[in-house]
């Protein structure tokens, strides 16, 4: 089995140097920041002492000038989907390791790439030049992600099934993917490398650390018979809104995701879908985004009940700053549950009825339907345009 | 290279409500306002009611610091204008 393993490092600060150059490339030390914890680290960062995992009040202390920049979850993954899609295009089979590391299974496309490092080549392009990929080919998910970890950035490390032995040799038992507890017994036993593991028979490891031992040795040998997993496909409906200037009202918020949960209802309904979970995210002025995940007890079709989840999440949000951006995601989608409609409407009922059809009409007289509804931004502002706006009405 | 994952759905927009309009006005070497030009015509500000600043949004990259100006015009209008402090420029609006 011959699998690709590529690789960002520090995947984090690849995106903010992408979203954010003129912040980062100014800064001689940075590192993004999670609830006053160091996520990862810039290497002129970590020369000065600041590691991952590491309190921000220590971090500051080891390194005074460090520039740090607050986390974004959201954006990482959005951005490591975004390279998990491209990788697919290329090999079907992709499995999502950790944030940054991405592994596919190379079975079955000699045809398409005769030629390996065309095939290396097409993989590393999958990420933006600025994330500084590496690439790393084994015999197995293990070779290669110790391939790619040796890999230059932009660069490939290809092993074969007769290097791949000596060529693991020297690297440290630390890469082992096993518990801490069974790396810190190697190293008492004196087993500080993977060469060393191979020179011992393979029952004398299964004696002393039971199945973990076998795959510890088989691993040493640059065995790894673990497949490569795909991911899930998720059937989603996302639909996204901006504002003009950034949006501090709660209300025009609750305003837009009802207007977002209209349209992404209309998609849904074509589809005849009901659904699992709602994915509600905020990105302020500055980036910073906040995410809520509703799961429903019933895949959930009725835009009423819909609404109303979503209404208590939004009452509830606190939002980090002036909304710039809105994103809905129906995702977990089912197939419609019929339910029983009433058989008579009330007056109100086919008042609004009659309403909406003749805003349909209008907008398929003019292409988008003229009207809008106001709603208040933020009314205390002494700027007078952004007390007020016109949310665009989509009957 | 990586494309936008979230390629599914529109962009609705909020359009701000009240925009200011660019106005003519003519204005003495203190900024105060002299004449107004409205629908082509110059009208003479007979007096003012008011005046005020607005200085807000100084930690965005575009700050606000606006000068209103509530004018009584030779024929009786009341208008309000702006002089835009950071770009320049007269603007007319609703207050």
């Amino acid at each position: 089995m011959l699998v690709a393993c590529l690789l960002v490092p520090r995947f984090a600060l690849a995106c903010e140097l992408a979203d954010r150059p003129e912040r980062v490339r100014r800064a001689s030390a940075l590192a993004v920041a999670d609830r006053r914890v160091v996520l990862e680290a810039s290497p002129s960062a970590a020369r000065l002492g600041v590691r991952p995992g590491q309190r921000l009040a220590q971090a500051l202390a080891h390194c005074p000038h460090l520039v740090v920049l607050e986390a974004r979850p959201a954006a990482y993954e959005r951005r490591f989907g975004a390279l998990l899609d491209a990788m697919e295009r290329i090999a079907p089979l992709v499995e999502p390791g950790p944030l940054g590391v991405a592994y596919a299974d190379l079975r079955g496309l000699a045809p398409l790439f005769p030629r390996l490092d065309a095939l290396a080549q097409a993989l590393l392009a999958c990420a933006p030049a600025s994330f500084g990929a590496r690439l790393g080919i084994g015999p197995g998910k293990f070779p290669a992600w110790v391939a790619a970890r040796r890999a230059r950035s932009g660069h490939s490390c290809v092993l074969t099934q007769e290097t791949v032995v000596t060529w693991l040799a020297p690297a440290s038992v630390d890469l082992l993917p096993v518990a801490a507890d069974i790396k810190r017994r190697l190293r008492l036993l004196g087993l500080n490398t993977l060469g060393d593991l191979v020179t011992l028979p393979r029952a004398a490891l299964a004696a002393q650390f039971g199945p973990i031992g076998t795959r510890i040795y088989e691993l040493a040998q640059g065995h790894d018979d673990d497949p490569v997993r795909p991911r899930p496909k998720a059937e989603t409906i996302a639909v996204r809104a901006s504002f003009d200037a950034p949006v501090a009202s709660r209300e025009a918020v609750m305003m837009a995701f009802e207007r977002l949960l209209d349209q992404a209802l209309r998609a849904m309904a074509q589809r005849q879908r009901a659904a699992g979970q709602a994915l509600l995210r905020a990105a302020t002025e500055r980036g910073a985004l906040w995410e809520r995940v509703l799961t429903f007890k019933e895949a959930l079709s009725d835009r009423a009940r819909l609404w109303a989840a979503i209404k208590l999440a939004l009452e509830q949000a606190a939002i980090p700053g002036p909304v710039a951006e809105l994103g809905l995601e129906l995702v977990a989608l089912t197939p419609c549950v019929g339910r029983q409609e009433t058989l008579w409407l009330s007056s109100e009922t086919r008042q609004r009825e009659r309403l909406w059809e003749a805003l349909r009409q209008l907008k398929a007289r003019y292409g988008a339907c003229p009207l809008g509804r106001v709603v208040e931004v933020e009314p205390w502002s002494r700027i007078p345009e952004r007390r007020a706006a016109i949310l665009a009405f989509e009957p | 290279m990586v494309e936008d994952s979230g390629a599914q759905g529109s962009h609705p927009r909020l359009r701000a409500l009240n925009q200011p309009q660019p106005v003519r006005v003519e204005a003495d070497a203190e900024g105060r306002p002299l004449a107004v030009v409205l629908r082509s015509r110059r009208r003479r500000v007979a007096g003012v009611q008011e005046t005020w600043r607005v200085e807000e949004e100084w930690w965005r990259e575009r700050a606000v610091s606006r000068q209103y100006w509530r004018l009584v015009l030779e024929d009786g209008q009341v208008v309000t204008v702006f002089e835009d402090l950071v770009e320049g420029g007269w603007w007319r609006q609703r207050v």
